[in-house]
């Protein structure tokens, strides 16, 4: 087990810059997932922890050495990939074992480290076939048992579950959960699935354009978003952005072209001075449904566009200022499409974004 | 049924174009079974006094054996050089270095020039380099098809790149990865480059006749060439033993055919 | 866990004793690695191409035999073999004839190609028997052929004398006015079927939709062929050209079983004429001027032909 400490990480195919100074202190036994839509780095900076790509500049630690210079083998590191990259012709045994046998000369110590790798992710009475009879949940296990029998110092995971259906998607995730809960080694996920690094992360790391956005947990990053981007890119439903200008000619407010909604203490504090151009961002679940009549003075009027039932929820859609924004609200509320209404957001939660930067005020 | 009505006028003329196609084998079979004199006129439509009597005295009369096996011995050397050289450098252009637009451009250029164009060159290099008059003499120019380095090159690429990667983070040294993963999942070029391979070095005839002078290291195109200016009037034993030449390369190309096709119009594909 | 458990592997101590590496040295040894993987290969064709195409230009300009040290010659191969050697000329008039006897074959194939790839029974078994001659050894088939030629009992005569067509019969081999035109018929008989099968391969990669396209649009099945077929199959026709041009200088086999070159020098091509000069006389220096005129001649028309098609047909090997 180790940390990983990344410091003014680079990578440049020519004139492109892929990476662009990435720094990050990775603990030992952490769980960490790079997050971002595809082309923000996050696939390169993993292959470059793994050896797979030379770095143009920065330093990677891993443990106390600097691995700049180690090939991948000597790195001891793990990696699975995303197409799980089992070697076809052999079979389920000899892929977990393939790597192992040029590390380890004693056979019966491979053939206990795969015995008990497959007991571990329920590969046992598999270990004869060959990976195009397994199913895609089984062969994204063997492909962990290969990881796991090196015992490395870092698991790297390259979006891992992609290949898989929803369903499979679910149940692998919480697979990886209990693998890292009984290692407790340092894992290293990139994906592009914002759900997936909500629910497996210890910390999350959301890329852009090759940089990073925020560093934080998954709570940290889901409640306080430090841009307009980390905001509209985790939760589903996205966060709602409506663009804002701030009024301090009565109380301090935000006004939304004919209605505005008052600011509290604190956001009042930042949201600086009059007539500044801000974004408010509020979670779709936290606003309350009035009717349509209902005097309270934090509240905004809209129609309701379309009703989505979920189930467990129900998502409102509407407009306001010229935006399309989206209300989570209990199921047992029957809402009617096209119906008026107004509705109250939780003006504790709302964040205040500089229109033009992006950044939290 | 409409189909099968309309087909007709198609295979009246490809029956007789197949017939046409066809005779020439037929013709040779028949003189080399024929039991009576081959120059009886008119030569009967089907054997006569059918006959194997000629094998035998081709089997005889000339060191058949000898030539047969000296074929195989150049065409293993070849397949076996073939696999190993063309799969190695075909390997080599999946990835990128320094220079491997040149190389590529040596590879290119190379494949403009005929070997018929070298034969002069090309034999006194091989008196340099002492292997006039042997079978290695013979099978050297054949050691490496620049088609075949493109088709590894292309089933090598055609896998995922994951493969190679896996085994290099789990420490496989690179020339396991090439003999353990990546060769064992190119069957279908390992296939083309031998059949390709095997025609090439079965059928040569121009550079053995140049390096070879002697009856016990020539192959079978040498043979017949020279027993035919042996006997300068035919005889049936030619044929028979025309026939024996060609069963081999009929086989291959019989058991083979798909992959034969599919390395021949590999570039045409590509085009 | 308990894998972990036993964290200090031999694996483990192995990955450290590495050591740091620089990037230079892990790069120096994957280029020596590289290295070895072209080397066998780059050694096969500098010793039997590369370095062959230089020594033939070098040789050209000498005066060489085996036995004598080497003497600068200046123009003087080209000269005679341009102003004084007939038999150059021939040779290159019968090269010539041999590459329009390969457009001949295309043509045929075409029809065939078209033929065999209708939707009909037996397809299959049509395209196995029209290439299968491809395959064969050429000097076998080109016995077959001298037999099938032949004056006395040779099929063709037979045939021809059968019908009434003919009363005496014909030398094929041994006259001036067709030896040539009886070696292309048997060499366009043993390449048609790889025509045949690259134009087949073309016509397969046109979509089917454009034939949809066409029908719907009011197109016959001949206007389909000439619109759609015809220019769409331009790369794997100028592939055959390219092969059928390579060949006019590569068909050695069948020229020196049927004939030899002659009667006279009526079937001497290009490469049977430098074999000759080389080895049979041994005038290696002059043969190498001829081969040296010679390949430099196919490079343009390939390079000619390569440039019509769009740099298409630039697979040449195929014909070896």
């Amino acid at each position: 087990m180790a940390e990983v400490r990344i410091a003014g990480l680079r990578k440049r195919y020519g004139s492109v810059e892929a990476v662009r100074g990435i720094d990050l202190d990775i603990a030992d036994g952490e769980f960490i997932v790079l997050v971002g839509a595809s082309g923000c780095g996050k696939s390169t900076t993993l292959r470059m922890i793994a050896g797979l790509e030379e770095i143009s500049d920065g330093e990677i630690w891993i443990g106390d050495r600097l691995v700049n210079e180690l090939p991948s083998k000597e790195r001891d590191i793990a990696m699975v990939f995303q197409d799980y990259a089992l070697y076809p012709h052999m079979s389920v045994y000899d892929n977990i074992s393939f790597g192992l046998r040029y590390r380890i000369s004693d056979r019966a110590e491979i053939k206990r480290r795969v015995e008990q790798a497959a007991e571990i992710l329920g590969l046992t009475p598999l270990l004869d076939r060959k990976p195009r009879q397994l199913s895609g949940g089984q062969r994204q296990r063997v492909a962990m048992g290969r990881a796991i029998v090196r015992d490395p110092l870092v698991f790297l995971f390259d979006e891992p579950l992609s290949n898989l259906d929803a369903k499979l998607r679910v149940q692998m995730r919480t697979e990886i959960k209990r693998l890292h809960n009984r290692v407790r080694t340092t894992f290293v996920h990139v994906t592009h699935d914002q759900v997936e690094a909500m629910t497996l992360a210890d910390r999350i790391v959301l890329m852009r354009n090759g940089e990073i956005e925020q560093i934080g947990t998954p709570d940290e990053i889901y409640s306080t978003p430090k841009t307009a981007y980390v905001a509209s890119f985790i939760g589903a439903p996205p966060m709602n952005l409506i663009p804002a200008i701030v009024d301090r000619s009565a109380k301090p407010m935000v006004r939304f072209g004919e209605v505005s909604l008052p600011l509290s203490d604190a956001l009042s504090a930042r949201a600086g001075p009059d007539g500044r151009k801000v974004t408010v961002g509020l979670r779709p679940e936290h606003f309350v449904t009035l009717g349509p009549r209902s005097g309270a003075s934090a509240s905004l009027p809209i129609k309701v566009d379309v009703v989505e039932p979920l189930g467990s929820d129900t998502l409102l859609f509407f407009s306001l200022a010229g935006v399309e924004g989206i209300a989570r609200v209990p199921p047992e509320q029957a809402v009617r499409q096209g119906e008026r209404m107004m509705l109250e957001p939780n003006l504790d939660r709302i964040v205040l974004f500089d229109a033009e930067t992006g950044k939290a005020l | 049924m409409r189909s099968r009505n309309a087909d007709w006028p198609v295979h009246l003329i490809l029956i007789p174009v197949s017939i046409l196609m066809l005779v020439p084998f037929y013709w040779v079979l028949k003189t080399s079974i024929t039991g009576e004199n081959i120059f009886a006129y008119p030569p009967s439509i089907l054997p006569s006094d059918p006959h194997l009597f000629n094998y035998v005295e081709a089997w005889y009369s000339i060191p058949f054996a000898t030539y047969f096996i000296n074929s195989i011995l150049v065409v293993f050397l070849a397949i076996v050089a073939n696999i190993l050289i063309d799969a190695a450098a075909g390997y080599a252009l999946t990835f990128h270095f320094r220079g491997k637009r040149l190389i590529m451009l040596i590879y290119l250029s190379c494949m403009m020039i005929p070997f018929q164009a070298t034969i002069i060159p090309a034999y006194l290099i091989t008196v340099n380099l002492g292997l006039v008059n042997t079978l290695l003499g013979i099978a050297l120019p054949h050691f490496s098809h620049i088609i075949l380095i493109f088709i590894f090159k292309a089933s090598f690429d055609a896998l995922p790149r994951s493969l190679p990667e896996a085994a290099r983070m789990d420490g496989v040294p690179e020339w396991r990865i090439l003999l353990q993963v990546m060769l064992p999942l190119a069957r279908p070029a390992i296939a083309t480059s031998v059949v390709l391979t095997f025609i090439w070095s079965w059928n040569d005839f121009l550079w053995p006749l140049i390096v070879v002078r002697d009856d016990d290291v020539s192959t079978l195109p040498l043979g017949l060439a020279r027993f035919l200016s042996y006997f300068e009037d035919t005889t049936a034993a030619l044929y028979a033993f025309v026939v024996m030449a060609l069963v081999p390369g009929i086989l291959v190309f019989f058991l083979a055919q798909r992959q034969f096709i599919e390395g021949l119009t590999a570039g045409a594909r590509k085009g | 866990m308990a894998i972990a458990a036993q964290g200090t592997s031999a694996g483990r101590t192995a990955g450290r004793a590495g050591g740091a590496r620089s990037w230079w040295t892990l790069r120096r040894r994957r280029a020596l690695f590289l290295f070895v993987l072209l080397a066998p290969s780059l050694i096969i064709f500098l010793l039997y191409r590369l370095i062959p195409l230089g020594w033939n230009i070098v040789l050209s300009f000498e005066h060489w035999s085996l036995a004598k040290p080497a003497r600068f010659a200046g123009l003087y191969h080209y000269e005679e073999m341009f102003l004084y050697d007939d038999v150059f000329w021939e040779a290159l008039r019968n090269t010539l004839y041999f590459m329009l006897s390969a457009v001949a074959g295309i043509v045929l194939a075409i029809g065939l190609a078209v033929l065999v790839n209708a939707r009909i029974r037996g397809r299959n078994v049509y395209r196995t028997i029209i290439f299968m001659s491809y395959p064969l050894m050429v000097v076998a088939v080109g016995i077959i052929w001298r037999w099938i030629y032949d004056e006395k009992t040779g099929l063709i005569n037979y045939a021809l004398r059968s019908v009434g067509l003919i009363d005496q019969p014909i030398a094929f081999l041994e006259s001036f006015s067709t030896a040539l035109l009886a070696i292309m018929v048997a060499a366009v008989w043993q390449i048609i079927g790889l025509y045949m099968i690259i134009i087949i391969t073309g016509m397969k990669s046109i979509p089917g939709h454009l034939y949809e396209a066409a029908s719907i649009d009011g197109a016959n099945r001949w206007q389909q062929f000439y619109r759609i077929t015809l220019p769409l199959l331009r790369p794997s026709i100028f592939l055959c050209l390219m092969i059928g041009i390579i060949m006019s200088f590569t068909s050695f086999d069948l020229v020196f079983v049927m004939t030899n070159g002659g009667p006279g020098h009526a079937t001497e091509l290009l490469i049977t004429y430098i074999y000759k000069t080389a080895f049979n006389v041994s005038k290696l220096d002059y043969a190498a001027a001829l081969t040296v005129f010679t390949f430099f001649m196919f490079l343009i028309l390939a390079l000619v032909i390569n440039r019509f098609s769009g740099g298409e047909a630039g697979q040449v090997e195929i014909s070896e």
